[in-house]
Parts: C-alpha cells; structure tokens; sequence
C-alpha cells in the first residue's frame, strides 16, 4: 500500500492516495483552528451553512439535485475536535469515473462544487437563522446518546479550564450571539488565516488532480489572502494531573454509565513510547481478551459493554461501562483491580501475544477505510509527527513487557463520572483509583 | 456500465457457499448465517415425545451461548490467536457469526464452522448469560429511537406478534428460556441446509472450497417438527404516544405492505421500486424534506427506510422534531399531491441515480456488503441483480408501486419528552 504523497502550496496541502481498490473516490477538506472560547460555537456553524448556498447553488437543494445526478455523490459537513484544534470538514464521496458513464469527468465537477461552496457561500440571514436552529438542535440531541454524552462530560472533566474541554459543537447559550454579519465575518477570517489540508483518495490521476485543485484552490485563496503567513500548526499540550475527583449526575436511565479517565503522564500520539501506550490500553479494554472485558463481563457478568480507550492527542485514557446501579461498587474495585494489575506487570505472555496480533489486525483494516487514512493522517498533523499504519504495525510488536510496565506506571490522576440512577448508596465517596 | 466484483457459488455438503472477490483488500470477512431469528419465536417444537414451546428471544440467547465450548470455556481465544475477530448478531430473520480477519484464512474458517456446528453449554453459563443480557436489554430499553420503532411495528403487526418484541426478548421472556428448549431450537434450524456461507475479500474461491469439503460436521438427522402457535397479524391503533428523558420529540411513521402474495422473483423489483418512490418524495433532495427543514421541523437525522421480506415489509420514516403533528401534516400533503398530480420525471431520475450510489457505496466496506448479500441471499435473492433493475426500472413503474404502498393503512408513533 502506498502513502499519501503531499503537495504543498501556501497555505494548502494537498495528500493524495492513487488506488484502484474503491468504488468510490474521496475528496476531503480540513480547515485547522485553534480552540477557542470566543469562536467555537460560531465556526461549528460554518461548515453546515456553507452548503446552504454559494453563487452557483441558489440554496441546498440545488446543490443536492446536482449531487444526486452525480450517481449520488455525498458532501457532508462536519465538526471535530483533535488536541486543541477545531478541525471544520466538508467531504464528498462520489463513484469512481472508471465505475460509471458520466458525459462530463465526475472528479472536475466535484472539484467545481466543492471549490463554489468553499470560497462563494451566500450567508443569505434565512439561511443561516435556519442552520442556528440546526444547531442548537445538534447540540441538545447529543444527550440522547447517553454513551457518547456521558463521555463527553468525563473528558471536560478532566481537562476543566482548558482549551481542550471546550466542547467541539460549542455552547447552546452562544448560538443567538452569532448573526449572518458576524459569521460572514468569521468564515472569512478562518478562511484568511488557517491551513487547508485537502484529501483525494480513489482511482484518480494524482497530477491531473492536483494541477486542478491548485488551479481552483488557490485564485481563490490568492483572492482574500493578502498576508504572507506561516501555516505551520503548533502540537497539543500534554495533559497533567494529579489530582482525583468524581462527578455523579443523576439521571432517569435502567442502567448507570460509568466512565473513568486517566493522564498518561505525557505520553501522547508523537512519543516514542506511544505504541508501548497503545499495547498498554488494549492490554486493558476493547478486546474480548482484554482484562476489562474478562473480569467485568466473563467472569462476573456485572456489565454487556466495557471499553478502554486513548486520546492520544492530549494524553488521557478513559474507561467506559454501563452497569447496574446496585454493582457500583464491585465493579469500580474490578476496574481499579485491572490497572493495577498492569502497572505491577501481571500480564501473561498470551495476553501480551493476542493484543499485538488483535492490534496488527486492526490496522490491517484501517488501511482498507479511507475515513480511518483521514483520521489517522489528521492526528499526525495534529501532533506534529506523522505516522503511517504500517509503521504502527511494525512498532506494536517490538514493544515489550517493560515498556508496557513502565508506560502503565506513568498514568496518573482520576476522574470518576456517573451519570443515571445510582440509587440508594452507603458511601457517597467511594476510595476509588 | 456500472462494474461490480465478480461472485462464484457453489454448493458443498448441503452448505450454499458465495465469495465476491474484493482485489487489494487486506481484510476477508466471513458470515456464517443460520436462517433463523427473532420472528421464529412463540412456535411449539416437537422431536420424539419432547415438547417445548420457545419464548421470545431465544434466537439471540442462543448465539450467546454458541461462544462457549465443552469446557465451558469460550470460542473468542481461538480466534483472536491470529488477531481475528468474530461477532455475532442477530435480526429477525437471522442469526450470524462473522469473522473479520487479514491471516489464517483457512484455519479461522475451520473454527467458524466447527463452532457454529456445535452446541456444548451448561446449567451455569446459561444462568450468566441470563445475566449479561439483561444489561443488553436494559441498555436497550434506554434508547429512544429503539423503542419509537418497536412501537410502530407494535402498530403493524400487533402487540403479540413476534416482529413487534426487539430481538432480545424481554426480562420475562428470557427468564423462560432453559437447556431443554435451547436444545431443541438449535436442532430445529442449526442445520446445513438451513445455514449459507459469505466470504468477501481478495482470496481464490478454491481455499474456501477447499476447508469446506474438509470439515466434518455431525448432524443430528432426527428431524424437529416446527408449529406455529398464534403469530397472527392484529391490527394496531393508528396512533400511539409514550413519554421518556429525552431533549425532543421523536417521530416515527410508516405503512405495512401486505404482500403475501408476491412472488420471489418479483420481490427484488417491488423492494426497489418502493424504495426509489420513498427517495423521491422525502430523501434530502425532495420538496418535502427541503420545506421542513427550512421550517426548522427536522434536522439531517430524518430518515426513511424500506423492508420487504417474503413474510412481511414495510416503510418507517421518521425523526427529531419538536412538532410531530406538523410533519405528519405535511406529510399528508405530499401523499394527496401524488395521488392528484403524480411524480415528475427529472426527480424520479435523481432518486434512481441516488440510489445506485447508495448500492455502490456498499462495495468499499467487506462488512456492509456482506450483511446486505446476506439479508438478500437468506430470501433466495440476489444482492447483485440490484443494480440491472435500478438501471430498467421507469417511472410508471414507481408511481404504481409507491401509490399502492401508500393507500395502506398509516401508523404514527411519538415519543415526547419528560423531564429528568
């Protein structure tokens, strides 16, 4: 499998990965911003109301007829937050030319559009009062998945009074103090001032593209970029805490979900020592042989799902579970148990064994999804060091039992969060971690 | 032209075998299916003088308890020994078992079928089982979205039928469930003829012949005679309202096709045909859709689906909105604009080409395709005559088709918010 070759050109970089293995080809685009207080709620807007008109589409539905003929072409928005940047996205998938008959080349239209609705959105007051509604809407519906909400609320616990735990849709009470004015204002500041990273993977010629997107791209950005700006990202700081606290929320749900996060003592995403974290996480959770899933689920059968997972942009590893309220306690010790197993290297040579093969096997099929390529490539932008899945699957298997020892010694602090129905409880502060 | 990948079958040892060839894919994704699901509860069983009625969500118990061998130990080690991965789900109208791997093809295949074709389980492991899926089902009953649908299926078929109980059961119908009609269920479907193998991925269609002509697999030959107990469509209340925490209000709407006359061939047509009618009236490009969302009614959640199966299908639409009744009511508008004035042939064209690029779109990901070949194959159809059809298929041809579904019977279900 080959990497994605980058071409730079002012503040773009284009990554581009020829292959024949897809039906469809991808062209995705990624403006970086830093996270802040003042624009989060504002920028997260952008992106969904850039596809509610521009000079050649009147209004979404003319865009989306025009996909559609496109044998169904997809363009989504999208909002996400990696380290402490708010990354805005517009990606649109579309058939291979090679797959279907099109009088004209697909890959040119899609360029077309994708350049329209980038660098000549109308802003139009209807639209962007209708994309507010949208919003708030967006953010309260969060709460209906309690999984991802609860995490949500774990991990701005964690990091409370950092960039890193504003919330990467932003805050409902802002949404009315953005107007169409305000936020033309801002699209054109972010547009003016942050990188561009743009994707294309699919069965594409990489220079025909490339000629095209530079010849769209940049008359464009040449149009409102006056200043001559370094675009160079600055990587996340690591997250550090020592300190444990523990939030109960109370709410109407059958079964309590408990999640509990931890700092990686520095280790991130562009240490040498991440994939020692990596085997170490896995050690614990999101295998079926992992030791969460063997004692929480197999031998007590207090939880259906257990996890452990890693952000490994700013540091913090984090438990989830949903259990029933009366196990609270027996689980909490069971999960403690884990951890302290693996900092004391009681870890047998199968668990090691199976957890590098289940590892090597899921990047194995990373490489087959073009959003995980993406989402890869995103964090090694994001850390400042790129790495590629082949080289992750080589590392994983070098790292040893002592690296995983002394990588798990460097966790620290923790945060409990609980949200649903704890029912009657002896002790409100549980000695946990 | 549209090319898809290319498909050989074969039939070895009573077991009906497909591989789709995915060049420069590193992963092979294998299914196991068992024609059997969640709609093949409440039926009596009988082999010999043994009896046993199986209560709701005894298919879904079963596939836990197929994970355990004789030692009571479970299959997941084998497997993961070579950093494969196997799942299992199970639908109304299957139980799967997929293995997700990038080495050892043979060696997992092997396993694959050697478990499935094996029940060894205990007094103990079924009591813990119990117990995990209760938390499965708990966890269920906390969503929304999973309790609108069941209701409008409630609102289909009835309270009793077995299409309108999720999957898993309940508490109280899987504190029925004992080895004895464990046992029996398994013999009744667990059987080669009724199973069908899936294999997808860049690997020569010889190696997977080759493991299965080699596998020895014992079945018992006495035969289970299945009787279906009450199963009958009753007819629901057209409307149906229940209260739970959530932020809005959630909608969901549909119609139920009765289609027990349709012939297999046809099956395949009639699916599609519904569901590029659906498409056009309320996908994101239709006037309906663009109006309420303009009206700030829905968000990009809204969805509509189609299920069509030789013994039911019907349509669920739906989503957030924090006034149901006026989407219902725009909906009604719609459905008269059709009966008065018909579809136009520039918006047919776009819902059909759209939904040749919902169909292609499965090619890039082994596990989706493989779920849809299999939904199709376990009903004797074809996941690769789709797209031919959706390439002949004219406008007459929808508006019929789309104006019959729609003259059925429509069913609303609500869920409002309460606070929490």
């Amino acid at each position: 499998m080959k990497q994605f070759q980058t071409f730079e050109k002012g503040p773009m970089a284009i990554h581009v990965l020829p292959t024949k293995k897809y039906v469809l080809t991808t062209i995705a685009v990624r403006v970086y911003l830093d996270l802040n207080e003042e624009i989060v709620t504002g920028a997260a807007m952008i992106p969904h109301i850039l596809l509610q008109g521009s000079n050649s589409y009147l209004n979404n539905q003319s865009l989306q007829l025009t996909l559609d003929r496109l044998y169904g072409a997809k363009l989504q928005a999208s909002i996400e937050k990696k380290g402490e940047k708010q990354i805005l996205g517009l990606s649109a998938t579309f058939p291979n030319p090679f797959n279907v008959y099109h009088e004209k080349s697909v890959v040119s239209e899609i360029i077309a559009i994708l350049s329209d609705v980038l660098f000549t959105p109308t802003f139009s007051a209807n639209s962007v009062e209708n994309e507010k509604q949208q919003h708030f809407n967006r953010i309260i519906n969060r709460l209906n998945n309690k999984v991802t909400y609860s995490l949500e609320r774990c991990l701005s616990k964690i990091t409370e009074g950092q960039l890193y735990s504003l919330p990467h849709l932003g805050y409902l009470q802002d949404i009315d103090r953005w107007t169409s004015k305000t936020l033309f204002e801002l699209y054109n500041q972010i547009i003016q001032s942050s990188p561009l990273h743009i994707y294309v993977v699919g069965n594409i010629e990489p220079n025909c593209v490339v000629d095209e997107l530079i010849l769209r791209f940049e008359k464009e950005i040449n149009k409102l970029n006056e200043s001559n700006k370094e675009f160079k990202l600055e990587p996340p700081s690591p997250l550090r805490i020592s300190e444990k606290n523990h939030t109960y929320e109370k709410f109407s749900l059958s079964q309590l979900l408990v999640n509990v996060g931890y700092g990686t003592g520095g280790v991130v995403f562009s240490s040498d020592d991440y994939p020692a974290l990596v085997l170490c996480n896995r050690i614990l959770g999101g295998f079926p042989h992992s030791k969460l899933f063997v004692n929480l689920r197999k031998e007590y059968g207090l939880a259906y799902f257990v996890s452990s997972s890693l952000d490994a942009l700013k540091g913090i590893m984090y438990i989830q579970s949903s259990i029933k309220p009366d196990t609270l306690e027996k689980s909490n010790i069971i999960i403690t148990e884990q951890i302290e197993l693996i900092k004391k290297g009681v870890i047998s040579e199968e668990e090691i064994e199976l957890t590098i093969k289940g590892l090597c096997n899921i990047y194995k099929l990373s490489l087959d999804s073009v959003a995980s390529l993406i989402d890869f490539h995103q964090n090694g932008i994001v850390s400042g060091r790129v790495r590629t899945m082949e080289e992750m699957l080589l590392a994983v298997q070098k790292v040893t039992l002592d690296e995983i020892i002394s990588v798990a010694q460097k966790l620290e602090g923790c945060t409990l969060y609980l949200l649903g129905n704890k029912g009657e409880s002896k002790d409100d502060n549980y000695t946990f971690c | 032209m549209i090319i898809t990948p290319s498909v050989n079958s074969i039939n070895i040892n009573n077991l009906d075998i497909n591989v789709i060839q995915k060049t420069g894919f590193n992963e092979v994704y294998m299914m196991l299916l068992v024609k059997c699901g969640s709609i093949n509860s409440d039926l009596q069983l009988q082999t010999g003088s043994k009896v046993q009625i199986v209560p709701k969500g005894i298919a879904h118990f079963l596939e836990h308890i197929m994970f355990y061998k004789k030692d009571g130990e479970d299959i997941l080690n084998q497997f993961a020994s070579s950093g494969a991965s196997i799942n299992a789900f199970t639908t109304f109208d299957i139980t799967s078992y997929t293995v997700s791997c990038t080495e050892e093809i043979p060696r997992n295949l092997k396993t694959l079928l050697e478990f499935v074709n094996n029940l060894s389980f205990s007094k103990k492991i079924i009591d813990k089982e119990r117990k995990v899926i209760e938390q499965e089902i708990r966890m269920s009953t906390d969503n929304a979205r999973n309790n609108g649908f069941f209701n409008l299926l409630k609102q289909f078929y009835g309270e009793r039928h077995s299409l309108s109980t999720p999957v898993l059961g309940t508490i109280s119908s899987i504190a029925q469930i004992n080895e004895t009609n464990l046992e029996l269920f398994y013999k009744a479907y667990y059987r080669t003829e009724n199973m069908k193998l899936i294999v997808i991925g860049d690997i020569e269609p010889e190696v997977i012949f080759n493991v299965v002509q080699n596998v020895n697999i014992h079945q018992d030959k006495k035969s289970v005679t299945i009787k279906e107990i009450d199963n009958k469509t009753t007819i629901g209340s057209p409307f149906l309202e229940i209260k739970m925490p959530i932020s809005q209000p959630q909608l969901f709407w549909g119609y139920r096709d009765s289609i027990e006359s349709l012939m297999k061939s046809k099956l395949l047509k009639h699916d599609y045909l519904t569901k590029v009618g659906l498409e056009l009236i309320s996908g994101k490009s239709s006037l309906l859709y663009q109006n309420l969302y303009n009206e700030k009614l829905i968000g990009k959640d809204f969805f509509w689906s189609y299920e069509a199966n030789p013994s039911y299908a019907y349509s669920a639409l739906g989503g957030v909105s924090k006034r149901p009744d006026l989407i219902i009511n725009e909906w009604d508008k719609t459905v008269q604009k059709i009966k008065d004035y018909g579809l136009d042939e520039l918006n047919f064209q776009r819902a059909r080409y759209k939904i040749i690029g919902r169909v292609l779109e499965l090619f890039d990901s082994p596990s989706k395709l493989c779920r849809n070949v299999a939904g199709y194959l376990v009903n004797g159809l074809d996941f690769f005559d789709i797209i031919p059809i959706l390439e002949t298929i004219n406008i007459n041809e929808v508006q019929n088709r789309l104006l019959e579904h729609l003259t059925e019977e429509k069913k609303c279900s609500f869920i409002y918010p309460i606070k929490h």
